[in-house]
């Protein structure tokens, strides 16, 4: 009885054996064939699973690779190199399941890193960049490398096809009838997975792979009521999205009475859009941005003949956004424009001689006010219903008071209770070259609700900016410091001056939301930001 | 008995092939970021949670999921940044690209900058966590937002970092230091503004504690009649003295010691820290072998422990 026990124990612990050897050999794979080559590039293979992670440490500087879940079979490997660059070159066991490559740099160099797939296996190369032609490569056979080992890779989806590569793109294109033609030159037999699946409710039909001398020819045949669009991301990937055509016409007119020109702008069946309406100087410009996917339609050029002060009329896609027309009127210096939506949701632009601005009094500094929120978009509601777009409004307005009467140039990037886009306010700050662009928010919360002060910034031109008005805020109002933030708000991300996002406090704070319906607590606010502002050109008047 | 033992071996042979072809569940250390009651600050508390496992590492799109719920659930005080108005609709890891895509679908509502802030901040640093993970893409559906989302975020943009005005200035260089929260149950990462690659400088902003406008969030683990000094360094060790001046309860000389541990790992400089704690008590910490901060504010799930 005995003796069977012992037998029947022995093929459970080989079962259990057997099923550790599995596990074990899922989770560890090896990383093998470390080289050095004489232009200084490194050479490693590890499984292509293998997510290797790199890193630099300094004194004395390091290039470490951390090959994760890998062994290193002979435990340690070091080799010697000694030269003017490279000290030595560590390869062993990190840690149990952990391999780490260590290059031991004399000089704080930088590496290109590649990795080439193989089958099972990825060779990670690392190549030394030549900065400032110290080290010396062999930039043949660098070249030769890239042009071997480098991929184009093609993916799509509903509505938009990517083509990325290893190297730079080098390409053309051809639409012809339906079908977009794209050359990719240089490439052939680099392109993997060729064969791509179109859904039939993708905006495209067809997408064919061949081959052609030495170059890749990709056709793309796409659906009769589509848009294509390509945008090159980068030098290594090229965007191809499709959008559908637009439908709907906007019509424009032009009337020419005595002193008044005036053009209205209307959509065929009489639908609202959304619009902006902004000037531009040197040459002076009335520019009209509208927000919705409209297809113009060709106007008689014999209005603007007629026209006393409209010079030229223009139009185009608005740019940076998925849908919308820009308009540009070419006017005379000193006219000014007066606008208004007839019953019909006509949107009428009447052009006459007033003047515009004071040229002679052109202040020094500019400064966009962007008020958050507006129209259909309240933004946050606060105790009691307040909303932010309205206490957003009127401190930006009680801070361009402060501003026009010291001498300070202001454009209201909202000035009144409309929906404007984000990408809108960016470009009346961007194409007026403002000298700063201060965005005015309100902080919320859904739950229970802290209290404070949150100054944003994205770039490091707004550093100063966001500092003196912090500054001022905080030790002028009676609230909480929550610190100057850094955080990719879309508007101060995308404006090219110094630009900052200001959160004046939580409107779902019941202290905080009280104060911030008050025209007292809106105008201590206003003046804090208007002291930061002030501070900030004196600072830099000075310098 | 012949066929008895026959059909035992074929159970077990079975059994074998059964449990081979299973995924392996292993016990996995994650950490999960919550938040303090005033909306300052992530907290990182480590747990352990039975994850399907390649590579020894969380990968499989199965656990990202069973992660999130967990995420979602607040534990006592610290707080879900989830908000139940929003629901993570699609999550897709691109292994190649190192990149996670998640699309966040609301109800047409917007969502509050704070809430949003700390919902996008806790899903990157939780999952960014993981070696496979640098980034993550998020798509908003029925949400609106103030936020650019084009461009995918890293952990580095969700650090609990925040300046006073005094302490802004251009070309700061970082690094994370490790104070507690206000009630001092938590470690919180804090980065802060230190000389460049300075560990004495980053230890005196640590023995500091929170200045005037962190202050009011957060307290310094070094009690001030801690000793704390560096005795010895060099490129790839240290070691620290945190000695207790007075008679000190223990807990009060662990709580520096791990500030102090917490802060060194995460300075990336050094393979081994020791600490001495008092004449001939010393604690070394061999950094190649072990990971301190995989136990740091450590919790056990309420719900799903696994």
């Amino acid at each position: 009885m005995l003796k069977k026990i012992n037998y029947l124990f022995f093929i459970y612990l080989l079962t259990i054996f057997l099923i550790k050897i599995n596990s074990f050999s899922q989770n560890l794979t090896e990383v093998f064939d470390l080289n050095y080559y004489p232009d200084n590039s490194v050479s490693i293979k590890a499984h292509k699973d293998v997510k290797p992670e790199l890193f630099k440490l300094e004194n004395p500087y390091r290039l470490v690779i951390d090959f994760p879940y890998s062994v290193y079979k002979p435990v340690k490997k070091n080799i010697d190199v000694n030269n003017d660059f490279i000290k030595q070159i560590r390869l062993g066991q990190n840690t149990e399941n952990s391999v780490r490559l260590t290059i031991e740099l004399k000089k704080d160099i930088e590496f290109e890193y590649r990795s080439i797939i193989e089958g099972n296996f990825q060779i990670i190369t690392l190549i030394p960049i030549d900065n400032n032609q110290v080290i010396n490569i062999d930039d043949k056979k660098i070249k030769e490398n890239k042009e071997k080992n480098y991929l184009v890779n093609l993916q799509n989806n509903k509505d938009s096809i990517y083509i990325e590569t290893t190297r730079k793109l080098d390409y053309s294109t051809l639409k012809e009838n339906n079908t977009l033609i794209i050359k990719l030159n240089e490439t052939k037999n680099k392109v993997k997975n060729r064969n791509i699946i179109i859904n039939p409710d993708d905006f495209f039909d067809e997408i064919n792979v061949s081959e052609e001398k030495e170059n890749t020819i990709i056709y793309i045949s796409y659906k009769n009521n589509v848009n294509l669009i390509l945008n090159k991301k980068d030098d290594y990937k090229l965007e191809i999205i499709a959008t559908a055509k637009n439908k709907e016409t906007l019509s424009l007119n032009i009337e020419n009475y005595d002193n008044i020109d005036k053009l209205s702008i209307f959509n065929e069946n009489n639908k609202t859009f959304k619009y902006n309406i902004f000037t531009l100087e040197n040459p002076s410009r009335i520019v009209i941005d509208i927000f919705e996917n409209f297809e113009i339609n060709n106007i008689d050029s014999s209005f603007i003949k007629n026209s006393k002060y409209i010079k030229n009329m223009r139009y185009g896609k608005l740019q940076n956004t998925d849908s919308g027309v820009r308009i540009v009127l070419d006017v005379d210096d000193n006219v000014s424009y007066k606008q208004d939506i007839n019953s019909n949701n006509v949107l009428e632009v009447s052009i006459s001689n007033a003047k515009i601005k004071n040229i002679q009094n052109k202040p020094k500094y500019t400064i966009v006010i962007d008020p958050g929120h507006g129209g259909n978009d309240p933004g946050a509601i606060g105790i009691n219903g307040i909303k932010e777009k309205d206490i957003t409004l009127k401190v930006s307005y009680f801070l361009k008071d402060l501003l026009t009467s010291n001498g300070f140039g202001v454009i209201m990037a909202r000035s009144d209770d409309s929906e404007i886009l984000l990408q809108p306010r960016v470009d009346i700050a961007n194409l007026n070259k403002a000298d700063i662009f201060v965005s005015i928010h309100c902080n919320a919360t859904e739950g229970q609700s802290p209290m404070g002060i949150e100054t944003y910034y994205r770039t490091e031109q707004s550093i100063l900016l966001a500092k003196f008005l912090h500054k001022n805020l905080i030790n002028n109002l009676p609230t909480i410091d929550r610190g100057i933030r850094v955080r990719n708000f879309y508007v101060i991300k995308n404006t090219i001056m110094p630009s900052v996002l200001i959160e004046i406090g939580y409107i779902t704070n019941r202290i905080e939301g009280n104060r911030l319906s008050t025209d007292s607590y809106q105008r201590d606010v206003a003046k804090s930001i208007f002291n930061g502002i002030k501070e900030y050109f004196n600072y830099k008047d000075k310098l | 008995m012949r066929s008895f033992k026959s059909i035992y071996f074929l159970f077990l042979l079975i059994l074998n092939i059964f449990i081979s072809s299973c995924d392996n569940l292993v016990d996995t250390i994650v950490t999960l970021y919550y938040r303090d009651e005033n909306y300052m600050y992530f907290i990182p508390v480590t747990t352990t949670m039975k994850l399907n496992s390649s590579l020894g590492s969380v990968v499989k799109e199965e656990d990202l999921r069973n992660i999130l719920e967990e995420l979602k659930k607040s534990k006592g005080d610290l707080i879900s940044c989830i908000p139940k108005s929003v629901n993570i609709k699609d999550l897709k890891l691109d292994k190649d690209k190192n990149l996670l895509e998640i699309t966040l679908e609301g109800n047409n509502n917007k969502l509050y900058d704070t809430d949003e802030q700390f919902l996008i901040g806790s899903i990157v640093n939780t999952f960014t966590e993981f070696s496979q993970i640098k980034n993550v893409l998020f798509k908003l559906d029925k949400l609106s937002s103030e936020i650019d989302y084009s461009q995918p975020f890293d952990r580095k943009s969700w650090a609990n970092l925040w300046f006073s005005a005094d302490e802004l200035n251009e070309n700061l260089s970082l690094a994370t230091i490790y104070w507690l929260t206000k009630d001092k149950k938590y470690f919180v990462p804090i980065t802060v503004p230190i000389i460049k690659n300075d560990v004495v400088n980053l230890i005196e902003v640590l023995k500091l504690g929170p200045n005037k406008s962190k202050k009011q969030f957060l307290e310094n683990p070094i009690n001030k009649d801690i000793d704390l000094k560096i005795k010895a360094v060099n490129m790839k060790s240290i070691i620290i003295e945190v000695k207790s001046k007075k008679n000190l309860p223990l807990s009060v000389v662990n709580t520096a010691k791990l500030a102090v541990l917490y802060t060194l790992v995460e300075f990336g400089f050094f393979e081994n820290i020791k600490i001495e704690l008092s004449e001939g008590q010393v604690e070394e910490f061999d950094l190649i072998k072990t990971n301190p901060k995989q136990s740091i504010n450590r919790i056990e799930l309420f719900s799903g422990a696994k």
